[in-house]
């Protein structure tokens, strides 16, 4: 007869082995992205063939917005708004806006529609603990514009990340044709592929996405052990 | 005892699992970025094709004007229907390795012809074919990319054990003729 105590274990075996998978098919997904990205050659704009591509360029505006706290033009911008809450950040409130652009290279430029796309940027953060009516007036307009609600009172960190005029981007997305531009215009946008956006490197973003490889795997031994430990439980 | 079984056929199960998991994963891989190849390819035969189509007309615009220069217009000619009967790879290659060096000879002599330089339809061609040159180099970059991606792959652990079962070999780059490298050479040693 298995106790109380054992029951309880098991349970938690059972639920180490379910997050253990979520971070095994996560982690499996995300050896699947960087491999596509690093066996994927690097397209220019004048050659470009339709379907799947990576792209290098910089950012030609046509028109700009404000980034939400830092108040700079920018192409694209995502923010998250956090809190701490008990004992660990809480996200109260994040958000994605973006306008079509130009990208362009040494031989040419297209036209780019950034909806949708997976957004790999650098990120400014502002600390701020105290009254929410003591926030900066920057971060202040855009709480009020975009009509977010936050606690009163309490320890916040308010995150962006944008792609400012200029700025030299990593782009993996769709070319697909365009004929509200002229017959032979083509523009990047979200197809049925990966669509990603990032203003590091290539080889910097790969970095960046193996470093969180490591955990993917942790999360995968936690599933393999909490399973091999729900089996020993079960039969002993 | 019962417990030591149930212990190692979970251990086998796991093991397999795991491997076969693994190799599917690196299966599917190699077989994108054979397909990748292919496409590539099939890019740069679009554009050979659009050159191909430009040629007779170009022929025909400086036919009137370079009477004297019979040698360079059968070398573009011959080299236009090696490109439409090729049929390997390599032979289309070779082919379009012919058409550029003989389209580089017909626009540098067309210097010596003030006339035809002046000629609008020639003008119009000469932009259109060097337009679609540049593009071709971009694309035989790429091509060369993708069979270099490709070449790595099936060349490291643990992927060439996958690739030997598929019988996968390394490709050939796209290569300049001797030629080319002569032309290149000859500029450096001055």
């Amino acid at each position: 007869m298995i106790g109380g105590d054992e029951v309880h274990f098991m349970y938690l075996c059972a639920i180490g082995f379910v997050l253990g998978l979520i971070f095994f098919f996560k982690g499996f997904h995300r050896i699947k992205i960087i491999r596509l990205i690093e066996n994927t050659p690097t397209s220019k704009i004048r050659s470009l063939a339709m379907g799947p591509c990576e792209l290098y360029g910089v950012v030609v505006p046509i028109d700009t917005i404000k980034s939400p706290f830092s108040k700079k033009n920018c192409v694209v911008y995502k923010y998250e708004i956090k809190r701490m809450g008990e004992a660990f950040w809480v996200t109260e409130k994040k958000g994605i806006k973006c306008v079509p652009f130009y990208l362009k290279d040494k031989t040419g430029k297209i036209l780019v529609n950034p909806d949708g796309a997976n957004l790999n940027l650098s990120e400014n953060s502002i600390h701020f603990y105290g009254w929410s009516s003591n926030l900066a007036e920057n971060v202040k307009s855009f709480i009020e514009e975009e009509k977010i609600e936050i606690s009163d009172f309490g320890e916040f960190e308010f995150i962006e990340g944008y792609i400012s005029p200029d700025e030299a981007i990593y782009m993996m997305g769709t070319a697909m044709p365009n004929p509200e531009n002229g017959k032979n215009s083509a523009i990047i946008a979200k197809g049925k592929n990966f669509f990603q956006i990032s203003d590091k490197s290539e080889n910097r973003m790969l970095e960046y996405m193996k470093t969180y490889q490591k955990y993917y795997l942790a999360g995968s031994l936690l599933s393999i052990v909490s399973l091999g430990l729900f089996i020993y439980m079960f039969v002993s | 005892m019962i417990g030591i079984t149930v212990w190692i056929g979970f251990i086998v199960s796991l093991f397999f699992v795991s491997f076969l998991i693994y190799f599917v994963t690196i299966f599917n891989g190699l077989v994108r970025l054979k397909n990748d190849i292919a496409k590539a390819w099939a890019n740069i035969d679009v554009l050979l094709k659009q050159r191909s189509d430009e040629l007779p007309k170009l022929i025909e615009s400086v036919r009137g004007y370079m009477k004297h220069e019979k040698d360079v217009l059968t070398d573009l000619t011959k080299a236009r229907s090696s490109i439409i009967s090729a049929k390997s790879m390599s032979d289309r290659a070779k082919a379009d390795n012919e058409i550029t060096g003989a389209l580089k000879t017909i626009f540098a002599v067309s210097e010596n012809y003030p006339t035809l330089k002046a000629n609008e339809n020639f003008l119009k061609l000469q932009e259109r074919i060097t337009g679609l040159e540049n593009e071709l180099a971009d694309r035989r970059e790429f091509f060369n990319d993708a069979i270099n991606n490709y070449n790595i792959r099936i060349m490291s652990f643990p992927d060439f054990l996958v690739a030997r079962m598929l019988k996968y070999t390394t490709q050939e780059m796209f290569k300049a003729t001797e030629e080319e490298k002569k032309n290149v050479n000859n500029l450096l040693s001055k």
